[in-house]
């Protein structure tokens, strides 16, 4: 009896907890996802540049600076396929997933401040790791900083 | 003439500077190509990775399984007792007098049992280990180690004779020292090679467990054999052989299946593979 | 595909602007890799095998980058942006984002 409680304590309980981020974890994803989606056709129609040069220089009424971010963590299961895939190297998808619903979520936040803008130049996009933490079990984060000018153009 | 002035290769004539104002045309990209190709792929690529991991695993355990047995192999019994002289586990002093009996009992059968040629010649030598549970253990160096739970069950000397003989096996197909060095380099490799991060220590363990019970029953029923063998050619009789686990059977109450996952086979296999060989041995399945 | 990372494109007219195009990528080392480097960390240097990784990835990236401002209709990506990051124990962000042109 003492062996069968070893063993569900051992091998059950690490194997269950993959499993309950594996499904936690991309119901998680998949309803970002969605809302990402949404979002981004409600506010698909504020164009975005990274150049400081953009047209009509002379209309411009008014700008502002804007800014978005986004702090975002790994999940066990991402964790636990991350590091199965260090062992032989190569892309890791879990984490672009990730780190793009991170980006995407930050440039949306930049966007939800100024709706009414014509056009945001100059976007620049900050990724950092927080919280790594030295040991190789500790939770990681990533933060995504997102900024730029938003402009407004005169209506004649 | 083309002048180079940078080796990155060039993509475009520059004809000089020209810029006009621009309009801007809103598109969104449909898919974006990064995202696409990751989104929605965790399943497949974590039965790929898994996949591989085992594959890896497997491979590393066969290598590193055949590597211990050569070098195994090539310690002699003298060698063994050398190196393990000062390898000493703390000795348990009997709670009961009844114990001091038991003990003294087993140390006397253990002497009789290592007279026989079939027993490797280390310098054995038996402790007691003070806990309720059955067990016995084989130490390197020639430790014998038994439970006064055990020792407090077994009252026939016939008994206790096999519960030693099997152990007295394990030294003779050299089970503790394999054991110890498929650990060891298991740990070793694993360590550098597989503890990459979160999760994957535990996935290593599941495959270790797997792989080591499978090899590790094996072992087990070659050590019984051993014992019965033994019992049998210094007594002339193997009656009693199976109490060790018809005890377990009552102490363990594990279903059948569980045993998939241990160690040990299940005492009711192992009981009729004791019958198998006692039919070979004497012609007589009466244990 | 004309890559600048300027604000224009030298010589060309840009006759439109679509917009923000991204790529990126995350690469982790084999654990092969990993030991040598440990090695070649006593005794300093160059650590070839993690410069052509990153290369590589940085490569990947930028393909993904080219193809989006592709299915866009833009033939340039001016203003050109890299940025790497390693964001957990052994894995390492290349990030690279631009704005699709469309010149003469």
């Amino acid at each position: 009896m003492e062996e069968l409680i070893s063993l569900t304590a051992n091998l059950g309980i690490p194997f269950l907890i993959i499993v309950i981020a594996l499904i936690t974890g991309s119901m998680i994803e998949r309803r970002h996802y969605r809302s990402i989606d949404q979002r981004e056709k409600k506010l698909g129609h504020i164009p975005l540049l990274n150049s400081k040069k953009y047209p009509k220089e002379d209309t411009v009424i008014d700008s502002r600076f804007v800014s978005g971010s986004v702090v975002i963590s790994y999940d066990y299961f991402k964790r636990f396929l991350a590091g199965l895939r260090q062992i032989f190297g190569g892309e890791v998808k879990s984490y672009v997933s990730l780190i793009d619903r991170g980006r995407r979520e930050a440039i949306l936040r930049l966007k939800a401040k100024c709706p009414d803008a014509d056009l945001i130049v100059n976007l620049r996009v900050e990724t950092s790791s927080i919280s790594k933490g030295k040991r190789k079990r500790s939770i990681g984060s990533v933060e995504v900083f997102a900024y730029g000018t938003a402009l407004l153009y005169s209506k004649t | 003439m083309e002048r180079r002035f940078c080796t990155q290769k060039r993509e475009t004539f520059f004809n000089g500077p020209n810029y006009n104002l621009m309009k801007i045309v809103h598109k969104r990209p449909e898919a974006t190509a990064d995202v696409s190709s990751a989104r929605g792929t965790a399943g497949k690529e974590f039965w790929q990775l898994v996949l591989y991991a085992v594959v890896l695993l497997i491979a590393l355990y066969f290598i590193i399984g055949f590597m211990v047995d050569f070098v195994v192999s090539r310690i002699s019994f003298e060698t063994e007792a050398k190196i393990f002289k000062h390898y000493k586990l703390p000795e348990v002093t009997p709670r009961t007098p009844e114990n001091v009996n038991h003990l003294k009992k087993a140390a006397a059968i253990l002497e009789t049992l290592r007279t026989s040629k079939k027993v490797p010649p280390l310098p054995y030598h038996l402790i007691l280990i003070d806990t309720e549970e059955s067990n016995a253990f084989a130490f390197p160096g020639g430790t014998v180690g038994i439970t006064t739970g055990l020792v407090e069950k077994l009252n026939d000397e016939i008994k206790i004779a096999f519960v030693i003989g099997h152990e007295l096996g394990h030294f003779h197909n050299r089970d503790h020292l394999v054991g110890l060095g498929r650990a060891a380099g298991f740990g070793i490799v694993s360590a550098i090679l597989l503890d990459t991060g979160f999760g994957t220590k535990s996935f290593r363990n599941i495959i270790e467990f797997v792989l080591q019970r499978s090899y590790s029953q094996d072992r087990e029923k070659k050590a019984d054999q051993f014992g019965l063998e033994l019992v049998y050619s210094l007594y002339g009789k193997v009656k009693g052989t199976d109490h060790l686990f018809k005890i377990l059977h009552e102490e363990k109450k594990m279903p059948e299946w569980a045993y998939m996952f241990s160690t040990h086979p299940s005492p009711k296999e192992r009981i009729s593979s004791l019958e198998k060989y006692a039919l070979e041995l004497i012609g007589n399945k009466d244990i | 595909m004309i890559i600048t990372n300027i604000e224009e494109v030298p010589g060309k007219k840009i006759v439109a602007h679509y917009g923000l195009v991204t790529g990126s990528t995350v690469r982790a080392k084999h654990v092969g890799r990993d030991l040598m480097a440990g090695l070649k960390n006593i005794i300093g240097g160059e650590l070839k095998g993690y410069t052509e990784l990153l290369e590589d990835a940085r490569g990947q990236a930028k393909d993904r980058m080219i193809e989006q401002a592709k299915e866009m209709g833009a033939n340039a990506i001016i203003n050109v942006r890299f940025n790497t990051s390693s964001i957990a124990q052994g894995a390492s962000e290349l990030y690279i984002y631009g704005t699709a042109v469309r010149v003469e």
